[in-house]
């Protein structure tokens, strides 16, 4: 019998978790969510002749993540500023405080660099799922790059005729 | 006039406006205020009801559907080749199957369309081979039950994306025999001392 799954190509993205990854492929018919585990994978399947709407939605992650690092930025940076101000000798401090600001603005720097954050969500008659391997708008284009031609294929794609 | 199906915010879950659907591009939600680009297909205008009813064969000789010889022929299932009415025709990624196809392949794993997990023998290996960095006593137990894996996954079917992932076998089943060699040689250490006291 002819196997349905044609060889899968990776998508743009990756999503994090605490002990898997989930990641998003792309098959002659379809996009398989991979989640991975220690202990194996589990698939979740949108067939392209389903989805109904992708929906892009900006959120103020980017911001958010901005401003709790400028405030461990801030905790780090005045104390730093009193002792330099206060005992000039002491470098012990200095490049205990350095070093954690420094790391905090390297962070911060990466994060807006990044670009502004979002969720990718995908539509079908059934569900509104949102896709875990896509949190920045840049990546997100990426992606629909290349799925939105896919699905718009599928979609245009007539029956198969009657005997 | 074809109904549509509405495209929802995935923020408040509130139905967006067709005008807010056709315009393209980047806009608000007007619910929430929430910023949205949305993508629109066909497949919004079809709606789930009935799934097709088989006709029934009028003329004497008509192509008659394997299952149901009163039943006119639909379409050829893509596994076996017999003729399916509409009653039996299951569409399955792109294909047109039989009911019994359908069933061998979810039987016996050759229709991964329906799989929706896989044991990850390279994962289990590597977890089992590399646990011990955080608690290096169980790597008695855990360093032969990853040379056992990484044996008894060797040629098991690799992720359904294709990757086989030998690398990572090789390297849980070298960190697995640098452990066992380390026992081995603790044991052997300590056999030889109490020998010799």
């Amino acid at each position: 019998m002819a196997d349905s799954s044609a060889p899968y190509r990776k998508l743009p993205g990756r999503g994090s978790g605490v002990i898997g990854s989930t990641a998003l492929w792309e098959g002659d018919t379809h996009l398989l969510i991979v989640k991975s585990w220690p202990s194996g994978e589990s698939y979740r399947r949108f067939f392209f002749a389903d989805i109904q709407a992708i929906i892009l939605r900006r959120t103020k992650k980017r911001m958010v993540i901005n401003i709790v690092l400028g405030c461990i930025l801030l905790l780090y940076a005045v104390p730093l500023i009193v002792v330099m101000i206060q005992s000039p000798g002491e470098s012990g401090w200095l490049v205990a405080g350095g070093v954690w600001a420094g790391i905090c603005l390297f962070f911060m720097c990466v994060n807006s660099l990044l670009g502004p954050a979002c969720t990718l969500h995908i539509q079908t008659a059934i569900q509104c799922e949102p896709l875990p391997t896509v949190r920045r708008v840049r990546r997100a284009r990426q992606l629909l790059a290349r799925v939105l031609p896919r699905i718009a294929a599928a979609q245009a794609e007539p029956e198969p005729a009657p005997l | 006039m074809a109904t549509m199906n509405a495209v929802r915010c995935p923020k408040c879950a509130q139905p967006l406006p067709i005008e807010l659907l056709s315009a393209g591009g980047a806009s608000a939600c007007p619910f929430c205020r929430a910023g949205i680009e949305v993508f629109v297909f066909p497949a919004v205008h079809r709606q789930i009801g009935r799934g097709a009813a088989a006709e029934s064969a009028l003329i004497d000789g008509e192509t008659t559907c394997f299952f149901h010889a009163e039943k006119k022929a639909a379409v050829v299932c893509g596994g076996c080749g017999r003729f399916l009415c509409a009653l039996c025709d299951v569409p399955v990624g792109g294909q047109h199957l039989c009911p019994k196809c359908v069933e061998a392949g979810r039987t016996k794993n050759t229709l991964t369309t329906f799989e929706n997990y896989r044991t990850s023998y390279p994962s289990l290996a590597l977890t089992f081979a590399f646990l011990p960095l955080l608690i290096w006593p169980v790597s008695l137990l855990t360093a032969p039950a990853a040379v056992f894996l990484v044996l008894f996954g060797w040629h098991k079917p690799p992720s359904i994306t294709g990757r086989r992932r030998r690398g990572a076998m090789i390297a849980a089943l070298f960190m697995a025999l640098v452990q066992c060699a380390g026992w081995a040689a603790l044991f052997l250490g300590l056999f030889s001392t109490a020998h010799r006291g």
